[in-house]
């Protein structure tokens, strides 16, 4: 019997973890979206903040904590510009508890989780899950074993920037793999993953107490520790940043978390995810070469976002800007520019998620289980 | 050799040629340059040799002679419905056609204006308001901030209603980076005032144009009296009560070029009222008097000067202080626009000129009968600048058309060098017939490419300083020179 939830806060971010909520993990059931007003998604289907397909969960912005529809408040500690002051996130968990409620609160690995959680989780013993609780999240202790290559594939999903649905393009990832019987490890950035199983980096890549190059061996060891506990087929990877430097005015963190990562795992495998407008041929042909210098490997598949970077917005704001467009207008993107391209371009977001995994799994060479089989085979790097 | 689609440029120290396709500044011999100059000219006999280095930069695919432009068409065309749709950014509020000052410039004054509204007793409705802000907010789900704006008229003659859109917009944008802006003429600026604006951080621009004898001339209440004592009173009351808001106060400077550049500048030798570098000079705006912007050789040669020291300062050569603040802000703002020149493309098959906006996406001005209009700059009695209502929304189909401006004048700019550095949006093409005008759009293309010429000089210039003045630099770092 599934718990049934309440999402909060929820915004654009979270979407990608809202689609795939009931196929990743079997012990919650979701049934509220509760976001802030200022975000322009009340009222709204939850699939309408970018701009995808209706996903049948229509957003509030009232937290109803005496609704019996629901048992327990997810609380998010969301990343960005949507990050959430955790007090608010605390008001909200003290209120739902003295109701009766419980809490599940997830933040970013690397930073703690407040002190305010943690009293709750005093006093109302047993009702508040938080990420210090969390086996699953907490990273295997590295050791000082020397650097040496992970044995199984690894599949790296990156964003010419950050919000081009690289977690919906993973997530997604991982469901298929993961229905087809195949052992997948998956690291992503949103804290959310840790609903699904999921790990993520940002303990290591945000720690300030690290050299870069310590922080390379470290991500090296957390990785291998990942494989030896798991036992993967394939390690599939959401980069922890924006894969390149964007422009003069938006250098967008230059791709330096990417970089590094590259370093410590050397993906064999990247699906790249750019804006709308940015996938014609030539241009991913240009980007494939650099990352194929820059970072190890070409780009072998793209996901085409419908993501429009607004270029007039960033030189007055010196950040990067975007809308979501039309889902038709990706559609036509890849009409026009998916032949003639050899890199081919997927639209995950609408129905090309199939496309993309068996195109992956034709040059990673994976082969599927026979059912009931335990045995699977794949190529080891 | 064919003439090329480029334009020339020459520095103290070097010859350029910009090729338009590449938007890339190539630098040649002075023979090269010489050549290419009898070329653009037509005084190419046909005689003269053509230089080896301009051989080789044509094999290399430089020096063009048709434009790579195919059509103009503007690159958000496609998307334009999705950015109004989704990606508001900030709605002016225009809270008052009314004003307790008739300055002499006033686009809205009575007897000035051609192409513009009147000053009227006509204000914004709570309902309109309230409307406008829903709008925002129904029209923003992709800005991570939003921002709005009080305009006028005055607007403070409306505070109570500023006061009821500043909750009401805190309380419907909960969540999201919020700020709001406002431009006054300072007078009407109690303690009661200052003190809501410092405690909601609401961004504070006062206009002023210069000293007393200067802002009086043209910033006058109804009745003919000067404002600039009044202004300065409330400003130097702002800095008593509220010392940290005040130290974020803008002022909007609107420079009339026929007075003495000393004279405008003397305000901020007067006292410690007014802080340096708070200050947003501008020229004004006589395109809907129908009249010519005149620059007093007083005006001119003075601002030269002071924008000579600027550079100096720039570089550490002459005391900051003792310079212009005008002049400095004017050569703060060029040097971050020459960032612009380094990261712009190459023109493509299907491009367009660069001045306009996405109509109505940056900065939607809401008037007080909830009509929109693309910003506060334009004419609001153009039936070609208003694209919409609060009630109908965007027409996108009209703002689209402004967009395109561009294909007013497609045969012309396809072949204009200024195509990539073009500032004209679609008020230039505005002549009040309520259509545009590409005869209108064509009379500014002129001072259009002299400023984009003198910006791509300036461009020029400073990128050569550290390479040409080496031996100087390296002078003045040893002698603990600064800012180099």
């Amino acid at each position: 019997m599934r718990i049934p939830v309440a999402l909060y806060p929820f915004s654009a971010q979270l979407l990608p973890a809202v689609k795939a909520f009931e196929q990743l993990q079997d012990k919650y059931t979701l049934q509220r979206l509760v976001s802030h007003p200022g975000f322009g998604l009340t009222g709204q289907d939850a699939g309408y903040s970018r701009n995808h397909p209706h996903v049948g969960i229509i957003v509030t912005d009232e937290l109803d904590l005496a609704d019996p529809g629901w048992d327990l408040l997810l609380l998010i500690q969301t990343l960005g510009a949507e990050a959430e002051n955790s007090s608010k996130l605390e008001t909200a968990a003290e209120r739902a508890l003295q109701l009766g409620k419980s809490v599940r609160y997830l933040a970013d690995g690397s930073t703690e989780v407040p002190d305010g959680i943690s009293a709750l989780a005093e006093v109302y013993s047993g009702m508040v899950i938080h990420n210090g609780s969390m086996a699953s999240h907490r990273s295997p202790e590295a050791s000082n074993d020397a650097y040496k290559d992970v044995s199984v594939p690894i599949v790296l999903v990156g964003g010419l920037v950050e919000e081009a649905d690289t977690l919906e393009v993973v997530l997604r990832l991982t469901a298929l793999l993961r229905a087809d019987g195949f052992q997948v490890t998956t690291i992503t950035n949103n804290p959310v993953g840790q609903l699904f199983g999921l790990h993520t980096l940002s303990h290591i890549t945000n720690r300030k107490d690290l050299a870069e190059a310590r922080k390379i061996s470290e991500l090296n060891q957390f990785v291998r520790k990942l494989e030896a506990i798991e036992r993967p087929q394939v390690v599939l990877i959401e980069a922890p940043d924006a894969v390149l430097r964007y422009n003069d005015f938006a250098p967008n963190g230059f791709g330096i978390y990417t970089y590094m990562l590259c370093q410590a795992v050397r993906p064999d495998h990247f699906v790249c995810c750019v804006p709308c407008e940015m996938a014609v041929g030539p241009f991913l042909e240009a980007i494939s070469s650099d990352f194929a210098h820059r970072l190890g490997m070409p780009v072998h598949a793209t996901h085409v976002s419908n993501l429009i970077v607004h270029a007039m917005d960033i030189v007055q704001t010196r950040s990067i800007s975007y809308t979501h467009a039309e889902l038709a207008a990706v559609r036509e993107q890849i009409d026009v520019y998916g032949q003639g391209s050899p890199i081919p371009l997927f639209d995950v977001v609408s129905n090309g998620v199939e496309g993309l995994y068996t195109h992956l799994n034709s040059i990673m060479r994976l082969e599927r289980p026979e059912k009931g089989g335990d045995l699977l085979c794949f190529s080891a790097k | 050799m064919e003439t090329p689609f480029i334009q020339v440029f020459r520095t103290p120290n070097s010859c350029y040629f910009l090729d338009v396709n590449k938007n890339e500044l190539v630098p040649v011999s002075r023979a090269s340059f010489h050549y290419l100059c009898a070329l653009l000219s037509g005084k190419d006999d046909g005689e003269e040799p053509v230089p080896q280095e301009l051989h080789e930069l044509h094999a290399q695919g430089y020096l063009a002679s048709e434009s790579a432009v195919k059509e103009v068409r503007h690159p958000y065309t496609k998307f334009i419905g999705t950015f109004l749709d989704r990606k508001l950014a900030k709605i002016t509020l225009q809270l008052t056609q009314n004003c307790n000052f008739r300055c002499k410039y006033c686009i809205y004054s009575e007897e000035h204006n051609v192409r513009q509204r009147s000053h009227s007793t006509e204000h914004m409705s709570w309902e309109v308001a309230k409307k406008a802000v829903d709008f925002l907010w129904s029209h923003s789900v992709d800005s991570k901030s939003v921002n709005v704006g009080f305009y006028g008229g005055e607007p403070l003659l409306e505070f109570p209603l500023i006061r009821r859109v500043v909750e009401y917009c805190e309380e419907r944008f909960y969540g999201k980076d919020l700020t709001f802006t406002i431009t006054t003429n300072g007078t009407l600026l109690s303690d009661e005032i200052i003190h809501y604006f410092e405690a909601h951080d609401i961004s504070l621009m006062i206009s002023l144009d210069g000293p007393k004898e200067i802002n009086d001339k043209n910033r006058v209440y109804a009745d003919g009296r000067g404002t600039y004592d009044v202004v300065m009173e409330r400003i130097a009351r702002l800095k008593v009560i509220a010392p940290e808001y005040a130290k974020r106060l803008q002022i909007s400077m609107v420079m009339d070029p026929e007075n003495d550049f000393d004279c405008i500048n003397a305000i901020y030798l007067e006292g410690d009222t007014l802080d340096r570098m708070g200050i947003m000079p501008s020229i004004v705006d006589r395109d809907y008097d129908g009249d010519e912007v005149a620059f007093s050789e007083e005006y001119t040669w003075k601002y030269e000067y002071q924008r000579f020291l600027a550079v100096l300062a720039h570089w550490g050569r002459f005391p900051e202080e003792k310079v212009s603040p005008i002049a400095q802000y004017s050569l703060a703002a060029a040097l971050d626009d020459d960032r612009l020149i380094g990261t712009s493309t190459g023109l493509r098959s299907i491009d367009s000129p660069s001045g306009p906006c996405v109509p109505g996406q940056m900065r939607l001005l809401v008037d007080v009968n909830g009509r929109l209009f693309p910003c506060e700059r334009v004419s609001e009695s153009s039936l070609a600048m208003c694209i919409g209502t609060l009630d109908k929304g965007v027409d996108v189909e009209k703002a689209s058309h402004l967009l395109n401006v561009g294909r007013l004048t497609e045969a012309a700019c396809k072949q204009c060098w200024c195509f990539r550095y073009c500032t004209i949006c679609a008020k230039r093409a505005d002549d009040g017939s309520n259509g545009l005008s590409a005869d209108a759009k064509i009379s500014f293309c002129d001072e259009t490419r002299a400023g984009a010429y003198g910006k791509l000089k300036q461009y020029l210039f400073f990128k050569e300083v550290p390479m040409f003045y080496a031996v100087q630099v390296r002078s003045m770092e040893a002698e603990g020179g600064k800012n180099l």
